[in-house]
């Protein structure tokens, strides 16, 4: 299967929300990177077909979106960011409903209701009502009512969004076990969300694809430019103007940091493994600015 | 088993619906690919083609309203790539056409020739309504044209085919 | 009508037999092939309305049945003696029996729901014509029912009909516009306030001895209740408009 998008782009009056973006995505699962407004969630309702580009084209396996109607919406499974329930139902009515309207025969809605109540950790809690829900269940009720239609394309907008570390962990799994034969679009700005489980990166900024490959492969173009070092702390707020402060662990008069620089910011700098959050900092942050994570 | 039970066999995947689709449809969609392809072998791949294609596409079947149609419009499409892979029939060797040689050759190949002179619209007109017996409203649907169009272009090469033939 | 001449001429062009066993490596072929999984099966529109028909709550029938049963209880008690307060109570009633539809249709209007609606193969629009329809029906086949009753007791069902239907009407119109506007999740509280409007509008007009039931303001009513239905044809256009399939394109417009 294939999702090509071909000069994609999308303004809300004078604001260009997506920049002339063209992207092939296949089977696995894509890591989309970005800050709040880089553009993310625009460009996925774009190819949920939710909202209608200003310009270009999505194409599904050489077919036209729009020209695909029922048969795109059959095999597409949508988790938005922000997801309202009726509070009054419960877990099990909601998924009821959900595969209702995803055209599932009812003998079939409520096999799958089940099988996905058990697989996102539900089924004890499948009768009671959405409203006494907390955050991460509500989460974990999104993505099962992504999977009801047994989805080819799964785009999930910062499903991780709110959730505490166990229950990240634990998506992060789901995910996983789920992308066998899916093209998964998952949106965050949690790098650790997708740092181990995304084949490719995207990343996004102002509305424009700045990167796409392999993780190792994006990470690699950092080789060299990541330092640690121990900053005394009258020399910090002098330091911090010279490079990009990824990481600061304050211990009494002294300050470990974690920077990013094409030469050693000090000589005792040691030169450090580069990872994802780094990449996604070097993208994101001028130099001079310390990073609020 | 009636229409409607056989698309939703088909879409549950029921052998006994694909069974059903292929033994009442081969015939004619075979015999639709020999007419435009000339050739035994390549009917029968085309053929394997379209019922292949048709299965796998059952997601956008329901614009197309009955079985029959949507595999021609497959089938024509299918013929229309094979027709461009392939050569041009060499009259003189004409393929095996399962008779004796000593029959009366000559008629097919007038037949195949006064068919080449038209257009390849009309040419598909004639096929779908003289060979594989469509009625009017189904060759629209099948071509995506209106009946009138149909009727008159149909009648058009009617009129060229009598010249030659009759 | 083919020409009969032509086709036994075109005949002539005679077509090998396909090979047997082709056909039958094609129907292996296709069944291994597992083009079809089963569990792709979708519901046809009949199946889709009775799928969605078992999702309607029940308390909304109930609370249905509790204003008709209150209504025979009412017009079996003789209390339509007193028509004054007889047409009032119906004039109250039509308000109260619309609002026991608009839970249901609060509930899939809601505005977190629409990217769900929007993506999924039937569309807003599909739920709430199914709604409409059912809560129409019902509320149509319990309103002649209880207009029977009353008409077999002997009073005047006509009147009384205008006097519950205006005001049920009206309080559509109000909750049908709610919808198409509401910014907040919920509707149910807007769609409540309007009913009450309604209701409490009739109460004081009663009260306050303006005639309401008088025979000459029977002409008011029909105006009333004609533009009532102007009203609800108009937002319920927009309603179905607004709740249409992809490509739709959401109100916010996030760009996040």
């Amino acid at each position: 299967m294939r999702l090509s998008m071909e000069h994609l782009s999308k303004r809300f009056g004078k604001k260009v929300a997506v920049q002339e973006t063209n992207l092939c995505l296949k089977e696995g699962v894509y890591g989309f990177l970005g800050a709040n407004g880089a553009g993310k969630t625009t460009l996925m309702q774009m190819v949920c077909g939710i909202l209608t580009p200003t310009s270009g084209e999505i194409q599904i396996d050489g077919k036209r979106q729009q020209d695909c109607g029922e048969w795109f919406r059959d095999m597409l499974g949508y988790l938005p960011q922000e997801f309202g329930y009726p509070p009054g139902f419960t877990a099990r009515e909601f998924l009821h409903y959900a595969a209702s309207i995803k055209g599932l025969p009812w003998n079939a809605a409520k096999k799958k209701t089940e099988e996905l109540l058990e697989l996102t950790s539900l089924s004890g809690e499948a009768g009671k009502k959405i409203r006494t829900f907390s955050g991460g269940m509500k989460r974990r009720l999104g993505i099962a009512q992504a999977l009801l239609n047994d989805p080819k394309i799964l785009i999930l907008d910062e499903p991780t969004a709110g959730l505490d570390p166990k229950e990240r962990a634990f998506f992060r799994g789901m995910i996983s076990d789920l992308a066998k034969d899916k093209l998964v679009l998952l949106s965050t700005h949690i790098v650790s969300d997708v740092e181990y489980i995304a084949d490719e990166i995207l990343m996004m900024k102002e509305g424009k694809m700045i990167m796409q490959g392999r993780p190792e492969k994006l990470i690699g173009s950092l080789e060299g430019k990541v330092w640690e070092c121990t900053v005394p702390a009258e020399e910090w707020r002098a330091f911090e103007k010279t490079c990009r402060v990824v990481n600061a662990h304050h211990r009494g008069r002294e300050i470990d940091a974690r920077v990013l620089a094409e030469k050693p910011p000090k000589a005792s700098a040691r030169m450090a493994e580069p990872g994802l959050e780094d990449l996604y900092l070097s993208c994101f942050m001028e130099q001079g600015e310390a990073s609020r994570l | 088993m009636t229409e409607r039970k056989l698309k939703r066999g088909l879409l549950c995947g029921e052998e006994e619906a694909i069974r059903q689709v292929i033994e009442e449809n081969y015939e004619a969609i075979y015999r639709y690919c020999y007419y435009h392809l000339g050739e035994r072998m390549a009917a029968q791949d085309a053929a394997q083609d379209v019922f292949l294609k048709f299965l796998s596409s059952l997601g956008q079947y329901r614009e197309w309203g009955k079985i029959k149609n949507y595999l021609y419009v497959i089938a024509r499409n299918t013929v229309k790539d094979k027709r461009k892979k392939k050569q041009e029939i060499v009259l003189e060797h004409l393929p095996e056409t399962g008779m004796e040689r000593e029959e009366p050759m000559e008629e097919q190949v007038l037949i195949r020739l006064a068919l080449r002179e038209l257009s390849r619209e009309e040419q598909e007109l004639i096929i779908l309504r003289y060979y594989q017996d469509l009625r009017l409203k189904d060759i629209a649907k099948v071509m995506g044209m209106p009946i009138s169009n149909v009727r008159y272009h149909l009648k058009k090469a009617e009129q060229r085919l009598k010249e030659v033939l009759l | 009508m083919r020409n009969q001449k032509l086709k036994r001429r075109l005949q002539e062009w005679n077509v090998p037999e396909f090979d047997r066993n082709a056909r039958k490596k094609l129907e292996i072929a296709v069944i291994r092939s597992g083009v079809n999984v089963p569990g792709r099966l979708r519901m046809n529109c009949r199946e889709f309305f009775a799928s969605q028909m078992r999702l309607i709550r029940k308390r909304t029938y109930l609370w249905k049945m509790l204003l008709v049963v209150c209504a025979l209880a009412v017009i079996h008690g003789g209390t339509l003696k007193e028509e004054i307060w007889s047409w009032t109570m119906a004039a109250v009633a039509g308000p109260l029996l619309c609002l026991t539809n608009m839970q249901e249709l609060c509930n899939v209007c809601r505005r977190g729901m629409r990217e769900l609606h929007l993506t999924a193969r039937y569309s807003l629009k599909h739920v709430l014509l199914v709604r409409l329809a059912v809560f129409g029906g019902v509320d149509l086949a319990l309103s002649a029912a209880v207009l029977l009753a009353v008409w077999l007791q002997g009073y005047e069902a006509g009147r009384l009909g205008l006097y519950f239907g205006v005001p049920y009407g009206l309080t559509f119109f109000g909750c049908i516009a709610v919808l198409n506007r509401m910014k907040e999740e919920d509707g149910m509280t807007a769609c409540l306030i309007v009913g009450g409007c309604v209701a409490m509008g009739i109460l004081f007009l009663r009260i306050t001895g303006s005639g309401l039931f008088e025979e000459g303001k029977t002409f008011f009513w029909i105006m009333v209740g004609l533009l009532a239905a102007a009203g609800i044809l108009k937002e319920g256009f927009r309603l179905l408009h607004n709740a249409g399939g992809a490509g739709y394109e959401i109100e916010h417009g996030t760009f996040v």
